[in-house]
């Protein structure tokens, strides 16, 4: 069977994609940061609440494709109250689950985020899913954006 | 009569044979290709005449006395005179070979435009450009001090001309247009704007990089300055084109590139230019891309013709609108006449790179995105669309694999 599109877009992915989680801004963020995709126009703003070292309240919005949204989605729901050295390892598991790495890393063990694996057969497509995580990153580390292209 | 329109009218089955892309199965399905916008499919003519070069004919050209190299600059030069007769050109002095449309655009913008800006003045353009016609002249508007005024299209996407002929001033001291939009297909009536550029004194250059595969040209009759076109737009390699410019003013502009070829003498005290066209073909061209794009025009017009094509697109054109317009939530954008097949597709909310990635699973290949026109995108309030693009050997299986993976793209988000 050759790759198709209802492999990328299962039914987890276009739930979250209609009812995103944890959508909106974030009131007293403490962390915000910008992705941008400059040959879609793809653009997400995500900001959390950082207390105790941990991600009190995380929010996203989007103007983007379906999978970008929904990835955003599914990364709130796993990173949501983490540590964030937690979150960080969460988003270095999840890009090396879409490079294929064997095994489930434990991060992401039965999570939603499995769902978005067949990318590695629309090479052209893995950076909307990814754009979410790398915004995260940043995010964290302080940096207020991110592009695709750099 | 032409080999595949025999009795006028084009058998599209003979003539997707010669497209040995189509018989490539797309994730286990039929090949859709809906993206002659961004570029052609090649006949087999065109591929063994390049294939023919590199495996029998190569040799550099204007340079040795062997048999290889007299062969070679025969089939090079014999692309200018097949150009010349494509365009009615009055002189095959005035077809100069560059990288593509967007090497002829620089050009001119550098060769021709330049020196004769200064601050203050104006370039027009429309709303309908390609990144290609913009910024080239916005970066001679930043060494001058000039500036670019765009002309307003319609809701319909039509070029705006009440508004194009009062944008005219003494300031105006170039125009640069697409006759037809790459990203809504509408095309512009550029016989009357050239002929209100002609009666204002400035002078024009025509886009046509969509136009060369879809009208028949005859520069002369059209009266403007300059026309660009691509080789890959009309069934010919990548990386070679066309500037046509009247030949007072190749005379008179400068060399853009320096290099070998483009010289009568060199010594380290002067140098003398050749003069037109070479002047502008410095150093080895693209030479198979200019034998194929020979043949390319050789197909066109022995083997098609621009009769047949127009009544087979009129034809995909008229079948494709009515489908699309019975897919619920579903707007195109560009709906102006006249227009050729190329339909700028939005859907409710579902992003065109989602309806891209499905329509792949499908087999049908569209362009998502910009289409390198983000002022026009701006204009109608869109960050992007689908464009599903349509060329002479699409079908109407084609139109009805489209709507069908559209319908079934709407399933899936709904
Ligand atoms: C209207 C128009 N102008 C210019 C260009 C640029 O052509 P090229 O990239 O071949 O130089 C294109 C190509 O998409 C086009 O459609």
């Amino acid at each position: 069977m050759s790759p198709h599109a209802s492999d990328l877009y299962q039914s987890v992915v276009l739930d979250h994609n209609r009812s995103p989680r944890c959508y909106g801004a974030v009131t007293g963020a403490t962390h915000r940061a910008e992705g941008f995709n400059p040959i879609c126009g793809d653009r997400i703003v995500i900001e959390v609440l950082v207390t105790d070292d941990s991600l009190g309240v995380v929010g996203f919005t989007a103007q983007s494709c379906a999978l970008c949204r929904a990835s955003a989605s599914v990364m709130m729901e796993l990173i949501s109250k983490k540590s964030i050295s937690d979150a960080k390892e969460t988003a270095i598991s999840f890009e090396a689950l879409l490079k294929g790495a064997h095994g489930n890393p434990l991060q992401l063990k039965d999570s939603s985020a499995l769902a978005f694996c067949s990318i590695k057969d629309f090479p052209a497509r893995a950076k909307c899913v990814l754009l979410p995580w790398r915004t995260m990153l940043s995010c964290l580390s302080d940096q207020t954006s991110v592009s695709t292209e750099s | 009569m032409t080999t595949f329109a025999p009795n006028g009218s084009l058998n599209v089955e003979a003539l997707r044979q010669e497209f040995p892309v189509l018989s490539r199965d797309i994730r286990g399905k039929r090949l859709t290709y809906l993206d002659s916008a961004a570029t052609t499919l090649k006949p087999l003519r065109v591929i063994r005449a390049v294939e023919h070069y590199y495996r029998r004919g190569t040799a550099n050209i204007h340079r040795a006395v062997h048999l290889l190299s007299e062969e070679a600059t025969g089939l090079y030069e014999g692309t200018r005179t097949t150009t010349q007769q494509f365009l009615n050109a009055k002189d095959e002095r005035e077809i100069v070979f560059t990288t593509g449309t967007t090497g002829s655009i620089n050009l001119v913008a550098r060769s021709f435009v330049k020196p004769r800006l200064k601050a203050g003045d104006e370039i027009l353009l429309t709303c309908l450009e390609h990144h290609a016609n913009i910024v080239p002249w916005q970066m001679v508007c930043e060494e001058t001090g000039a500036k670019i005024v765009v002309c307003p299209v319609n809701d319909d996407g039509a070029v705006n001309f009440e508004a194009f002929k009062k944008l005219i001033t003494p300031r105006t001291k170039f125009i640069s247009c697409l006759w037809i939009s790459n990203a809504l297909g509408v095309v512009a009536p550029i016989r009357e704007m050239i002929a209100a550029a002609r009666s204002a004194g400035v002078p024009m250059l025509v886009d046509a990089a969509q136009a060369i595969a879809h009208v028949p040209i005859d520069v002369q009759a059209l009266g403007a300055d300059f026309l660009a076109f691509s080789g890959h737009k009309l069934f010919g390699p990548t990386g070679v084109g066309v500037l046509w410019g009247k030949i007072e003013h190749l005379d008179a502009m400068p060399p853009f590139l320096g290099g070998g070829d483009m010289i009568k003498t060199v010594s380290f005290e002067k140098t003398v230019y050749a003069d037109a066209p070479a002047k502008f073909e410095a150093g080895t061209p693209d030479i198979a891309g200019v034998i194929g794009l020979g043949e390319a025009i050789r197909f066109v017009s022995e083997d098609i013709g621009f009769k047949a094509i127009k009544a087979h697109e009129d034809h995909l054109l008229s079948k494709a609108e009515k489908a699309l317009g019975e897919v619920v939530n579903l707007r195109v954008i560009g709906t102006a006449t006249p227009k050729i097949p190329i339909f700028s597709i939005v859907m409710g909310n579902i992003h065109p790179h989602d309806v891209g990635s499905i329509l792949d699973s499908y087999g049908v290949a569209i362009r998502t995105g910009h289409h390198c026109t983000q002022p026009l995108m701006a204009r109608f309030g869109v960050p992007a669309t689908s464009r599903a693009s349509f060329s002479i050997y699409n079908n109407e299986e084609d139109v009805d694999c489209l709507v069908k993976a559209l319908w079934k793209t709407q399933e899936l988000f709904a």
